[in-house]
């Protein structure tokens, strides 16, 4: 167990540090931001002080050796837009996200898990037709328009919720249904299979024949077993909602790490577009890591998977 | 089962109103009218009281007066790069700026002439020979902190341009006149000078239009407070304060009531509010959430249709092409007929009318048509026949393939204006190769001399006073961006800069224009202004000028 955790931390070290890599180069390969800051009457001297003031007339190596080290007394760097602390603005936007992830979340499996079981204990039926159509709707349909449409209708014409931005409670409505469409549609086809699977193996027959009734069956036996796979990508899909729900932030002017992240890509900001890769990255990893430690915990098969191969 | 539902909307109905007074958020009859029923009526009186009461704490707290002052909401798509040191900030940042700082020459908008009135010198002398300008302080200005403004504040705040690192649009334009920072001189605690090393007089001219070089800044509170401090906390001497700031997020202000310039906040606090798209700022507007924004033409047109007030800038931005590698002389761009055949393809009104919604304005200038010494040059025609001729005649019967450069332009629909040019130019045979992307990646390959030949641009450039910047760097042989480079050209250019009067700078500019429009240099399409939305509560906004600022204390202050 303690080796298969090594190696799963050294994997994530090295990603991290070819993400870097990669985000580094990458932000330097689409253009100078020194050109983005100034207006066209600047003069050379006057961009030539400004590119070495943000250290950009230093070869990229040592650039990216500059960064290294910052990054190891962790030390983001500034905004080149705004010149704040790169670090105070991303902690400054994570909990934002989080917390709307988090919303999205619990309402994606609230209803996620009701839809898929029902599209799976009634198979083949009209509810299955319309629980399915309902969910290839929700991973279908953008979520800028979905967003939009759910602004127009209860900000606008009702006039029942804020249209944009975190200033309260009912702030987060809008923005969380709209985020939490795409994930419950994903959480009802991944539990409608897996149930179906788990329905037609031997312990729910046996559960079945002992007597047990229907309802104790699906929503007791079956549903606990069928949880498994949702569980694992449940884990995965709240990272991707915590880091990359820049539509749905932009849309709502909500301020997390996804608007965060669209300012710095259009000013080139990129002592924060690293920043946000890194973290993002990061959060990435560390849940990947959870969800496989749990995977392990719930199912000793994986456990069993990697002494095998051992 | 009837009864539970009813119970349950009661419940909910009940729970939204509960919101809604918590929140201060009105139901407010929209710009366009609609009836109301006798229960919202008392839904909506309820919330007006619970509303006025919170506006009438504020307006005590904030003003002594009993001037009915309310707090305002304003949804921009941009901050600029947000922040609050005018040398730090590089045009988007105006609007704000120009809130909490005063400028040093001010600017009467009716009459379209440096005014005395309205910044913060009294009075202003030039020497005779274009070499010194003047500046007489006005008495009694203090900056928000209560400390009086001095001739060393306004020393300070110019000798901060020569700082590395300042991005602020006309640094390099000042310094170019000034040469040494030493140049500018503290004479009493009331007279600065500022002293040239070339003719002074079209900086002169200038002053009233600079970004936000001649914002005055406070030299002991920054020098002891600190830069990043001073970012922080910004003092100025302007109509409103900073009271709070949420990076990417919103900035609210409160009224400075004390200003030298005496009048009264129409409103307060006055809370800018970053909204990116414009789907979002629009249903702000809608939803009561925000009562001013700035939109694109569609929005606006659709808005004005919703009962909103709309305004546009006289001053915006001219929507012109040039062609960047000029100075290489290379064919086929290099040959005057051809470029005229280019422009002569363009269907104008046809894009004004179905892009710009006709609110643009074809013509033949470089700068918008309010701007000082605008020629008046009329939009070439469209005329698809000459331009198959005279690309013949040039020896491209069959066209040629360019490279059509571009990039976005808030509110603008740069793109579609690129392939309605490019669509243009496929009769005339002429194959457009479109590289839509953004400024800076643009901006370092025109820098690079990296663009590829021929290269055609389509660029929206702000008019009025830039022109002067504009022609030292892009039609100057020795400019950083130069696309021309004929001696002819350079000799109008400093025409421009040795003027020593109004009339005589006018002349140089229209010289200029006329160099462009009649060797085809640059091709004009259309002007169009920044276009502002209001509701009911803002009935008249004279958007724009100063030079590129929204004018917001226009309606938020009254003298």
């Amino acid at each position: 167990m303690v080796r298969y955790l090594l190696g799963r931390f050294m994997q994530s070290m090295v990603a991290l540090f070819l993400v870097t890599l990669v985000v580094f180069a990458m932000s330097r390969a689409t253009g100078d931001p020194t050109y983005l800051l100034v207006g066209p009457q600047a003069t050379q001297q006057q961009i030539d002080d400004i590119r070495h003031s943000l250290g950009l007339d230093k070869p990229l190596l040592a650039q990216y050796e500059i960064y290294v080290q910052h990054l190891l007394r962790g030390d983001l760097g500034k905004s080149v837009r705004s010149g704040e602390p790169v670090s105070a603005l991303i902690f400054g936007a994570l909990p934002y996200s989080a917390v709307l992830a988090a919303i999205a979340m619990a309402l994606a499996l609230a209803a996620g898990i009701p839809l898929g079981v029902v599209s799976a204990t009634g198979h083949g039926s009209a509810r299955d037709w319309l629980s399915r159509t309902i969910a290839i709707l929700g991973q279908s349909a953008p979520s800028f328009l979905v967003g939009i449409v759910l602004v127009e209708l209860f900000a606008v014409r009702f006039r029942a919720l804020p249209a944009a931005g975190a200033d309260s409670l009912l702030s987060y409505i809008l923005p969380s249904i709209t985020l939490s469409l795409y994930v419950t549609a994903g959480i009802a086809r991944l539990l409608r299979m897996s149930m179906l699977e788990i329905l037609d193996s031997e312990f729910v027959k046996v559960a079945r024949a002992t007597g047990l009734p229907e309802r104790q069956v699906v929503w007791k036996h079956a549903l606990r077993n069928a949880l498994l796979p949702v569980v694992a990508f449940g884990g995965l899909w709240l990272a991707l909602l915590i880091t990359l729900n820049t539509v749905v932030e932009v849309v709502f002017a909500w301020p997390g790490v996804g608007t965060l992240l669209y300012n710095g890509i259009l000013f080139r900001d990129f002592p924060l577009i690293q920043g946000l890769t890194l973290v993002i990255t990061s959060i990435l990893l560390m849940i990947n890591l959870l969800v496989d430690l749990l995977s392990v915990w719930i199912d000793p098969r994986v456990r069993l998977g990697q002494r095998a191969l051992g | 089962m009837g009864g539970r539902q009813r119970r349950a909307e009661a419940r909910d109905s009940r729970k939204r109103k509960e919101a809604k007074t918590s929140l201060g958020l009105e139901r407010k009859q929209g710009p366009s009218g609609a009836s109301i029923s006798r229960r919202e009526f008392l839904v909506r009186a309820g919330l007006a009281a619970a509303g006025l009461s919170i506006i009438s704490r504020g307006v005590a707290q904030a003003s002594p007066s009993s001037q009915p002052v309310s707090k305002i909401a304003i949804a921009l798509g941009t901050f600029g790069n947000e922040q609050f040191d005018p040398r730090a900030s590089a045009g988007d940042n105006q609007p704000y700026l120009r809130l909490l700082y005063d400028p040093l020459m001010g600017y009467d908008r009716a009459a379209q002439q440096p005014s005395k009135a309205t910044g913060l010198a009294e009075d202003w002398t030039l020497s005779s020979d274009g070499k010194r300008l003047t500046f007489k302080l006005r008495n009694g200005v203090r900056f928000h902190d209560g400390s009086e403004l001095t001739a060393d504040d306004v020393q300070y705040t110019f000798q901060r341009l020569y700082l590395p690192g300042t991005i602020s649009t006309n640094a390099a334009l000042i310094k170019s006149f000034v040469g040494p920072k030493e140049n500018i001189v503290v004479r009493d605690t009331r007279t600065v000078e500022f002293n040239f090393v070339q003719n002074g007089f079209p900086l002169f001219q200038f002053f009233p239009w600079l970004d936000t070089e001649s914002l005055i800044l406070p030299k002991a509170y920054l020098e002891s407070k600190g830069e990043d401090y001073f970012r922080q906390h910004p003092v100025g001497t302007g109509r409103y304060k900073l009271a709070a700031h949420q990076s990417g997020r919103s900035i609210t202000f409160e009224a400075n009531q004390q200003h030298w310039a005496g009048g009264q906040a129409n409103f307060t606090p006055v809370t800018l509010r970053l909204v990116a798209e414009e789907t979002t700022r629009a249903a702000l507007l809608q939803s009561g959430q925000a009562e001013v924004g700035v939109f694109g033409v569609d929005r606006a047109i659709a808005l004005k249709n919703a009962g909103f007030h709309v305004f546009e800038s006289t001053v915006g931005s001219v929507e012109l092409l040039y062609f960047a590698n000029l100075h290489k002389k290379t064919p086929p761009i290099s040959d005057a007929r051809v470029r005229r055949a280019l422009g002569l393809a363009i269907d104008k009104d046809e894009i004004n009318k179905k892009l710009f919604r006709g609110l643009g304005r074809t013509t033949g200038d470089f700068q918008p048509r309010a701007s000082f010494g605008v020629a008046g040059l009329p939009p070439l025609p469209f005329d698809i026949g000459q331009a198959r001729r005279l690309l013949s005649e040039a020896g491209y019967p069959n066209g040629f393939s360019v490279s059509f450069q571009g990039f976005p332009k808030a509110g603008w629909d740069q793109k579609s204006v690129m392939e309605a040019i490019a669509g243009s130019w496929s009769h005339i045979g002429v194959k457009a190769e479109i590289a839509y992307r953004d400024y800076g990646a643009y901006r370092a390959d025109w820098v690079g001399k990296r663009l590829p030949d021929p290269v055609v641009t389509l660029h929206p450039m702000p008019g009025y006073k830039f022109w002067l910047g504009l022609q030292s760097g892009l039609l100057k042989s020795t400019g950083v961006l130069t696309i021309a480079g004929p001696t002819e050209l350079d000799a109008l250019v400093n025409q421009s800069f040795a003027a020593s009067d109004e009339a005589a700078e006018g002349r140089a500019f229209q010289a200029v224009d006329k160099y462009l429009y009649d060797n085809y240099i640059a091709l004009s399409i259309l002007e169009l202004g920044t276009i502002g939305v209001t509701g009911k509560r803002v009935s008249d906004w004279k958007i724009g000028a100063v030079p590129l600022s929204l004018n917001l204390a226009y309606f938020l202050w009254s003298s």
